[in-house]
């Protein structure tokens, strides 16, 4: 267990290695600064390119930062070896060690390290019974024989076999099929609590990354945009990128003019949730935080319905002046060729009308 | 995938020969040839030999294909209805040929020695084969034995297979000798070589014309060869032993003495003088580049190498041309050096044999006899050099061999002779060489084997190990071990010739060998050849 | 090795062609599957057959005509005197007893042995460690020793190369050891005890399967080999337990081509000793003894011995298979 911190860390690819071969001009790491609490899960979330991974192998002791350092419970470790750090890394392709069976995987750090047989042997033994039930059949098997959900989870046993303080997950579950990612995600989720080894947890996939993190750091070419609980970062967004980036179907972004205290958008008039200067500004909103069929609001242009049985709810389709929109609706929702919206002022969130500033957020919803 | 290479070769049916279909020579094709009359003989000329069929378009541009074009037309008015038809066949290529005749789609003719792979007793086990016609009446009718020239006489006595020919001679070459730098010579004041020097002269003059830019000496990887053969290895290191399944055994230890000698010998030159150069892969053109670009000051090979053509690079004319001398007085040849007791053999002139398609009916090989007989021997051959002559007006573009088999050194209609064209040194230097052809051969005395026999693989082995081999060389074990490698490879072989028969020939050669070299060399009789005979061959011959 | 290629599909589709026709033949116990069995849905099957066959027939007919009968005629005719113009004779094993007597065959078959090993070790053993520990450089120098091991050289390009290159005289080994490393002048293809070692040195750099190993080596996920860092692994650990096992399928295939290739070694020796083998027949291979046995017209010696070289080839390509299946794993 440890706490880790990640202070200024820049990276920069000189070599021809960087994307297409060209010089990159921008870092791959740009002054990034992360905290992770003893035993905490952290999930990085970014789109590809954003640099999660580099930070993850920052972390790990795989790359050197041109700048910044690296701290475990306080000691730098920036010049560290990996084998050093005493941190579990678990991989997108599982990356067992081919041509040896689950045992093999699960022991080869003790071979590395020299280590008795007995000690691995009895260490595979106690993992395999953390790991819980059926794992150890997968230990006497050929890992090229293992479905991906039990290499991964024999990739995951082989992390904590040698009781790591820090445990990096790099995309683990993305090469599963759907239902198999949703089952193995609940799995490491648990088994993550259970040890309580604080966590870096790399994932493209927001619902992924909310599932898993205690904490979520959103990437973007690579700085890390906002770090906070989901809460944080759906209700109060640093900026526009992180209030996009985050929900799902995402936020609507509309075009709007302030004058006097109303919003005039798309020929509807609303009132401002705040106090906003005269001009034109814009505002976002969430697919939950329309009304709908109401006369003053905007006409929107519905292009399809997405009905969705097992939600009970819909989410309709369409185009407010142009500007894509989506509405949350119930199951039942007639089909028709335009509706009425008007959005929940109380839930609204203001933008700046350039750049990415955020004028206003709602902040969490009071549910009591 | 060797088998099936080799079944290939083997099997005539498999459709491998490498022939593509010809086109008829229509030129020459008889008028009525539309008539499709049955009667017409197609003879099928390959691989551009023994000339290349001329189309009409060619003649007209090229002199020479109008020259032989004008030959061909005159053959075929004495003999209507014959046709030639070119078809495609590497002919000089063993293995293509072999391929070819075997599946019936062989050439009309061919170099006879090329389906024994240049060696005289797998070629006669080829004719045994049925690889070639028998042809012994048409030697006989075109009379070849009274048109060959004098100095090639002995060498067609060896050519019969049991009384039968399945060849006639078409080239003589006066043999092999050494090629030295007179001029250089000259200029160093060392002793001229002449007929009769021995192998330590060779070695005194290779070592006194080594200069740091150029050894005295290049010898081909089978150089080796020469000093041993100038001691007699061949006649003395195979013992006739008719009582043998195989019937000959191989003994290269009694005279371990004249071996050693000689192989040291050359292996001085080239590792104690440092004064002459081999590798094992050089060979004839490697060596004469090193001789014409001056690396070398001597270097041995065939008399034909004279006879270059004087606007190619790396021939010895263009040498001279090159240096602006006369060929005569920059270059000279002479026989091989003889052995300790005045043996030779080195030299070994030898005669080119065409045969022919052992599946020509008998009137298409008595035409394909005709043809070859009127280019080598009759009116094409002086046509053709008339021709070229006419061409060129160049006397050593028209006389290239220094030993016609024709005997033809002076052609009607050309301006000068043989010896104008080269010279009267070289033209001696070739008489010399021909005239020392007349070494018995054992195929005119011994019945012919069907079987080769084991190999010469062992020797040649034996020979490169000495070339070439850097450090010390135990030549005696040597000597022991192919003994008994060679003896080792016969016993898997089996006479057809039978005991007696064997005997009485062997004992022929052998009386033979004694006679000539009585008279040649009788030092080499009283001191080995007699000895041997009574202690070794006649034991053996007797058992 | 092109027969294999021209059959393989002929043994995938047969199965699958194959099914349809057994259900019909022996329907199901609980009174037959329903829709399968339709007539209709069987059609795509037939036809298939017909096709596969169709398509296959070509090359089937071209690889009997031009691979089996061939090497089945070799076979029966090593065991006759194999004349060429006259009907042939049963001889048994009489050509079988020759080769096996004849110490030349012995030999070439020790300096072939010497050979295969020599060129093995260094032709194919070697590259792989090299091509591990390139891959260990950065990427411009794989880029351009990728680029080196691929150069389009031909055959007899560089033959005619390393031909003036080991020349005694003039070459440019002779240089690098007199001029550069100051040796006295050594006999490369002169020497009985070097000259095998020579005639492989070329296939290091040129003939040598580096490319395909560092292609293999490429598609290696390089997470691989960082989960073996962070576990403390060092070079020869992670060369041990990932580079190699994951070469370990290219590795066996290419064996087997090296042992073929090296066992039936004929035109570069052939080329650079000048036919014989020089000195001493050193380097005289079985095949190019064989292609001697050929010159002698000695057709049925020469398929013996063949035989014989097709036995041991096929033994060693056995064992070589037996040897990579030993995988605990599979």
């Amino acid at each position: 267990m440890a706490r880790i911190e990640v202070e200024k860390i820049v990276k920069r690819y000189s070599d021809v290695e960087g994307v297409g071969g060209a010089r990159s001009a921008r870092p791959a790491l740009d002054t990034v600064s992360l905290d992770i609490a003893d035993g905490e899960t952290i999930a990085i979330v970014g789109s590809s390119g954003c640099g999660k991974s580099t930070l993850l192998k920052i972390v790990a002791g795989l790359e050197q930062p041109d700048e910044g350092v690296v701290r475990f419970d306080g000691e730098d470790v920036t010049a560290v070896r990996p084998q050093a750090r005493g941190v579990g890394m678990v991989f997108q392709d599982y990356a067992l060690y081919p041509s040896m069976k689950g045992k093999g995987n699960l022991a080869y750090y003790f071979q590395v390290h020299g280590r008795t047989e007995e000690e691995a042997r009895a260490r595979a033994q106690e993992t395999a019974d953390r790991m819980g039930i059926g794992f150890e059949q997968l230990l006497d098997q050929s890992t090229d024989t293992l479905s991906g959900g039990q290499q991964q989870r024999v990739a995951i046993a082989r992390c904590i076999v040698r009781e790591p303080r820090l445990f990096l997950m790099d995309e683990p579950i993305c090469n599963l099929d759907a239902k198999l990612r949703e089952s193995t995600r609940v799995e490491i989720r648990k088994l993550l609590r259970k040890f309580g080894i604080s966590t870096l947890y790399v994932t493209h996939d927001q619902q992924e990354a909310v599932f898993m993190g205690d904490r979520i750091a959103v990437m973007r070419g690579g700085r890390i945009e906002q770090i906070g609980t989901f809460d944080e970062l759906y209700y109060s967004p640093a900026n526009l990128f992180v209030a996009t980036f985050i929900g799902s179907p995402p936020m609507t972004v509309l075009p709007a003019i302030a004058s006097g205290g109303l919003l005039t958008v798309a020929g509807a008039e609303w009132p401002a949730p705040v106090p906003v200067p005269d001009g034109p500004v814009r505002i976002g909103i969430r697919p939950e935080s329309w009304f709908t069929g109401r006369g003053d609001g905007a006409l929107m242009t519905v292009s399809h319905i997405e009905r969705i049985p097992t939600e009970r709810a819909a989410f309709v389709h369409g185009q407010v002046d142009g500007v894509p929109v989506v509405v949350a609706a119930p199951l039942n929702q007639p089909d028709t060729a335009e509706l009425r919206i008007m959005p929940d002022m109380g839930r609204v969130y203001v933008f700046a009308a350039d750049g990415e500033q955020c004028l206003h957020t709602p902040g969490p919803l009071d549910l009591f | 995938m060797t088998t099936r290479r080799k079944v290939l070769l083997g099997l005539a049916g498999a459709g491998g020969a490498a022939i593509a279909g010809g086109t008829i020579y229509s030129s020459f094709a008889n008028d009525d040839e539309d008539s499709g009359s049955g009667s017409d003989i197609v003879l099928n000329i390959g691989g551009d030999w023994p000339f290349a069929v001329p189309t009409a378009k060619q003649a007209k541009a090229d002199p020479n294909v109008k020259a032989l074009s004008e030959a061909l037309g005159a053959w075929q008015d004495d003999n209507p209805g014959v046709r030639l038809k070119k078809i495609t066949v590497k002919i000089w290529e063993q293995k293509h040929l072999v391929t070819a005749i075997s599946g019936g789609s062989g050439p009309a003719m061919f170099p006879g020695l090329v389906v024994g792979n240049w060696n005289g007793g797998a070629t006669k086990v080829a004719f045994q084969q049925g690889l070639a016609a028998d042809i012994t009446d048409l030697v006989k009718k075109y009379k070849f034995d009274d048109k060959i020239a004098d100095f090639a006489k002995p060498q067609w006595e060896g050519w019969p297979v049991n009384g039968k020919l399945y060849c006639m001679p078409d080239s003589f070459n006066a043999g092999n000798g050494i090629y030295y730098r007179r001029d250089l010579v000259a200029k160093k004041g060392l002793k001229e070589p002449g007929l009769g020097w021995t192998w330590d002269d060779l070695r005194t003059l290779v070592a006194g014309l080594t200069t740091d830019r150029m050894k005295g000496a290049a010898f081909q990887k089978w150089g080796m060869n020469w000093p041993l053969v100038a001691q007699g290895w061949g006649l003395l290191t195979r013992v006739p032993a008719p009582s043998q399944k195989w019937h000959w055994k191989y003994d290269y230890t009694t005279h371990a003495a004249l071996w050693t000698e000689f192989i040291e010998l050359y292996r001085g030159m080239i590792y104690k003088d440092k004064s002459a150069f081999s590798d094992s892969t050089l060979m004839d053109g490697e060596v004469t580049a090193a001789f014409t670009q001056g690396r070398a000051a001597l270097f041995g090979n065939n008399i034909g190498f004279f006879f270059g053509d004087p606007d190619t690079d790396n021939t010895l004319p263009n040498m001279a041309k090159r240096m602006d001398k006369p060929i005569g007085e920059l270059v000279g040849f002479v026989p091989h050096p003889v052995g300790k007791t005045g043996y030779y053999g080195a030299s070994s002139p030898f005669m080119g044999v065409t045969s022919f398609s052992p599946d020509l009916s008998e009137e298409a090989l008595d035409k394909a006899v005709s043809l070859q007989n009127f280019l080598t021997y009759g009116k094409g051959y002086v046509i053709r050099k008339q021709a070229l002559w006419n061409e060129t007006k160049n006397l050593q573009k028209v006389y290239t061999d220094p030993t016609p088999i024709n005997g033809m050194t002076q052609i009607e209609g050309i301006k000068g002779d043989m010896a104008e064209a080269w010279g009267p040194e070289i033209v001696k230097a070739a008489e010399i060489s021909a005239g020392l052809s007349t070494l018995p051969d054992e195929g005119a005395y011994i019945p012919a084997e069907k079987d080769a026999g084991p190999p010469n693989t062992p020797v040649e082995d034996m020979h490169s190990h000495w070339a070439f081999e850097k450090g010390k060389v135990d030549i005696r074990a040597d000597l022991k071990k192919l003994t008994d490698t060679h003896n080792q490879q016969a016993k898997g072989f089996t006479s057809s010739v039978d005991k007696a028969d064997f005997a009485a020939g062997a004992e022929k050669y052998y009386a033979a060998v004694t006679e000539f070299w009585q008279e040649k060399a009788p030092d080499f009789v009283s001191e080995v050849l007699e000895p041997w005979l009574a202690d070794v061959v006649k034991p053996s011959l007797e058992a | 090795m092109a027969a294999s290629q021209q059959h393989t599909p002929v043994e995938e589709e047969a199965p699958a062609a194959a099914r349809p026709g057994e259900r019909e033949t022996a329907p199901g116990p609980a009174g037959g599957p329903p829709a399968s069995t339709k007539p209709g849905t069987q059609k795509p099957g037939r036809r298939r057959r017909v096709e596969t066959t169709l398509f296959t027939l070509p090359a089937f007919l071209f690889q009997l005509s031009w691979g089996w009968y061939p090497m089945i005629m070799a076979f029966v005719l090593s065991f006759t005197d194999a004349a060429l113009r006259r009907p042939v004779q049963f001889t048994g094993l009489e050509s079988y007893q020759r080769i096996w007597d004849d110490p030349l065959v012995a030999q070439s078959f020790r300096v072939t042995a010497v050979y295969t090993v020599l060129s093995i070790t260094l032709t194919f053993f070697i590259p792989i460690f090299v091509a591990i520990l390139l891959m260990e450089m950065s990427r411009r120098h794989i880029r351009w020793m990728m680029l080196l091991w691929f150069l389009p050289l031909s055959g007899v390009a560089s033959t005619v190369l390393f031909r003036y290159m080991f020349n005694a005289q003039y070459g440019l080994f002779q240089w690098v050891a007199t001029k550069v490393l100051g040796l006295p002048p050594q006999p490369f293809l002169n020497s009985a005890d070097q000259v095998l070692f020579w005639l492989v040195v070329p296939g290091i750099l040129f003939f040598g399967p580096g490319l395909i190993y560092m292609a293999t080596l490429q598609s290696i996920p390089a997470s691989y080999f960082e989960a073996a860092e962070i576990e403390g692994a060092g070079f020869w650990r992670k060369m041990w337990t990932i580079s190699l096992p994951r070469l370990r399928p290219i590795i066996s295939m290419l064996l087997i081509f090296a042992i073929i290739g090296s066992t039936q070694a004929f035109e570069f020796p052939t080329i650079m000793t000048g036919a014989e083998g020089s000195p001493g027949g050193a380097a005289r291979t079985v095949v190019m003894y064989l292609f001697q046995l050929l010159q002698q017209l000695r057709y049925a010696d020469a398929t013996a011995l063949g035989v014989y070289l097709f036995v041991i080839t096929m033994t060693l390509v056995v064992i070589q298979r037996r040897f990579f299946r030993e995988d605990p794993d599979t």
